[in-house]
């Protein structure tokens, strides 16, 4: 199945020219509302295929980073390339906005408000087929939409439906395959799994892995959550007061954080052995550090 | 005798609803104690613990029993849920936001209970001050003349928090309080919870769809699966040691931060809708260890070491 749909692509051959090996480089992002610096000098690299987790608080930066990376909003200063090509200004025509939108996609975190409620799913993955036009025929177009829904383990009785006869987890499965349609290299998935059911959640993250590992998509993580994090990265930054305060391979930063909030941060999420008394401990060293 | 015991309650939806939203649960709270009630969404958990202020789904049917102290909820008369609601059992929601009026000042919020109650003026600000202090509220007195979009959602859940305990109840429930929070303020507002409940000796219902944050900080923990209770046991055990096929498949499901921790496993399929009635145990669908006849046979929930389960095959040692 997996391979059919590689060699459908490149056979139509309207898939950007370079597939493989293109990073993802944010290099001194900065955006400022008023006095307020939401993102301070933040830079990141996402090799190609990569995944990489951006963790942190309301108030980190985390969606104002993004939302320039994925161009809903425009950087003060900084860069922001795929393969090259930047992407930090604004696109001059719709080929330009056209063709950046296509490479990076992006999933929301609730699939109750991020879908049209009055279009059935096989049409909301049909429109973005057609506004990228990659296939010109309906029949093309909707052998594609089958195959997207089946990647994303959804059959008939989805394709027809409205989104109100879906589960979030459903719903959430449209969302990607919609994201998927675009052809993208990138995507940015904002707390993409946080609003579902945790059995739901294990799945949808399987789903992710496996789209990863068959379709080399870079992923930009979006999570306030470290164990989904440890689990679907292989890279991670943690952003404070819009800085990044941590950085490294997720491993080594979740077993051995360097900076007290990266350390509150773990201290914090509960589990068997939670400890108030450590984490008022963690907090107090974070206090010390930002205080002088 | 208990501080909060709900036997066979069922609650039954008037239409469009195939199963009832609760099915025969029964659980107990006594003074002290902190219980989890852990499930998806769907599985009543909100229901079962709204039911204890008395607060039922429209035109619902209703059968069993909530006794606080001696009185049932579901037989009481206006004035007699007003006095329950006011005295005996408080409850924090899940969106501080959604739980105050963003119009009236804090102090107004805080007081307005104790005013109603016949409290003087004084005496009820001088209380609020004393509970916004309590609750970790620096400058309690300028907090009272502000109000609530002037507070962080974290710093808002402790004023309801702190609300919740003007009438000094003897139950607390506690319905998803920090699930809308950030990490670090989760870690606080629950250390807030449990250091109260522990100071002022108040029972706690602890709803949550998080096994981990359930295994933090509660004693039992029951576990709920549409409308029906699965597996009931102390936090340690259910932890170490579930018996019920979907307790050990949530717990399997939950990614973990310990470094050599699994990747989570999923359940396939998904919970059980309103609108479908399986026959047999409902989980049945998405078990890997059912066999014909927990399609047909619907499981009771049986006592066993310590705890009790609801599951045809639990003897069997599946899980082992």
């Amino acid at each position: 199945m997996k391979a059919e749909s590689k060699t459908e692509a490149a056979a139509i051959g309207t898939e950007p020219a370079a597939v493989a090996g293109e990073t993802l480089e944010v290099r001194g992002l900065c955006r400022s509302f008023g006095d307020h610096k939401a993102v301070d000098d933040v830079s990141f690299t996402l090799p190609p295929g990569g995944s990489l987790g951006i963790v942190g608080e309301s108030g980190s930066g985390k969606t104002t980073t993004i939302r320039m990376v994925v161009g809903l909003d425009t950087p003060d200063a900084g860069s922001i390339a795929l393969g090259g090509r930047e992407r930090g200004r604004k696109p001059r025509g719709r080929a330009e906005r056209l063709a950046r939108a296509r490479e990076i996609q992006m999933v929301f975190q609730d699939p109750y408000l991020s879908l049209d409620p009055r279009i059935t799913v096989r049409d909301c993955i049909d429109e973005v087929l057609r506004l990228h036009g990659d296939h010109a025929d309906k029949a093309g177009r909707d052998a594609r939409v089958e195959e997207l829904l089946d990647q994303v383990g959804l059959g008939e009785r989805e394709a027809g439906a409205l989104p109100k006869r879906l589960s979030g987890g459903q719903r959430q499965r449209v969302a990607i395959a919609r994201a998927l349609a675009a052809g993208p290299r990138v995507l940015i998935l904002d707390e993409a799994v946080a609003a579902l059911d945790v059995s739901i959640q294990a799945q949808i993250l399987d789903l992710l892995g496996r789209i990863r590992r068959e379709q080399g998509i870079g992923y930009l993580f979006v999570s306030h959550d470290l164990a989904v994090v440890r689990h679907i990265t292989d890279d991670v930054v943690v952003l404070r007061n819009g800085r990044v305060v941590e950085e490294g391979r997720t491993t080594d930063v979740l077993s051995r954080p360097q900076h007290p909030y990266t350390r509150l941060l773990i201290d914090s999420v509960p589990g068997p052995g939670w400890d108030p008394d450590r984490i008022a401990e963690s907090r107090r060293a974070l206090a010390a550090v930002e205080g002088g | 005798m208990a501080l909060l015991e709900i036997d066979n309650l069922s609650i039954a939806l008037a239409k469009g609803a195939a199963r009832p939203i609760l099915d025969e649960i029964s659980l107990t709270v006594e003074a002290g104690e902190v219980v989890g009630l852990v499930g998806e969404s769907g599985s009543g958990k909100s229901v079962a613990c709204r039911t204890v202020l008395g607060l039922t789904p429209e035109h619902a049917k209703t059968g069993g029993e909530v006794r606080v102290g001696d009185n049932d909820v579901l037989s009481m008369d206006r004035a007699a849920l007003k006095q329950l609601r006011a005295k005996q059992v408080a409850m924090v929601f899940q969106d501080p936001r959604a739980s105050v009026n963003p119009m009236r000042r804090v102090g107004d919020f805080l007081t307005e209970g104790m005013r109603a109650a016949g409290v003087s003026k004084e005496k009820a600000y001088a209380r609020a001050e004393e509970l916004l202090t309590e609750v970790g509220i620096r400058d309690p007195k300028g907090a009272l003349k502000r109000f609530p979009h002037q507070f962080s959602g974290g710093m808002l859940q402790r004023v309801v928090i702190a609300a919740a305990l003007t009438g000094d109840p003897s139950l607390l429930l506690a319905d998803e309080p920090t699930t809308a929070l950030d990490v670090t303020t989760q870690a606080e507002v629950i250390g807030i919870l449990r250091r109260l409940q522990a100071e002022h000796g108040t029972g706690m219902l602890f709803v949550t769809h998080d096994l981990e944050l359930a295994a933090a900080i509660c004693h039992r923990v029951y576990v709920m699966y549409a409308g029906r209770i699965v597996e009931t046991r102390t936090a340690e055990q259910l932890f170490a040691a579930p018996r019920h096929p979907y307790t050990a498949g949530l717990l399997a499901s939950t990614p973990s931060l310990e470094e050599d921790a699994e990747p989570p496993r999923p359940i396939p399929g998904r919970p059980v809708s309103l609108a479908e009635n399986p026959p047999g145990c409902a989980f049945a669908a998405r078990c890997a260890f059912a066999e014909d006849r927990c399609r047909v046979e619907t499981p009771v929930l049986k006592a066993d070491d310590g705890g009790a389960v609801a599951c045809l095959r639990a003897d069997e040692g599946i899980l082992a």
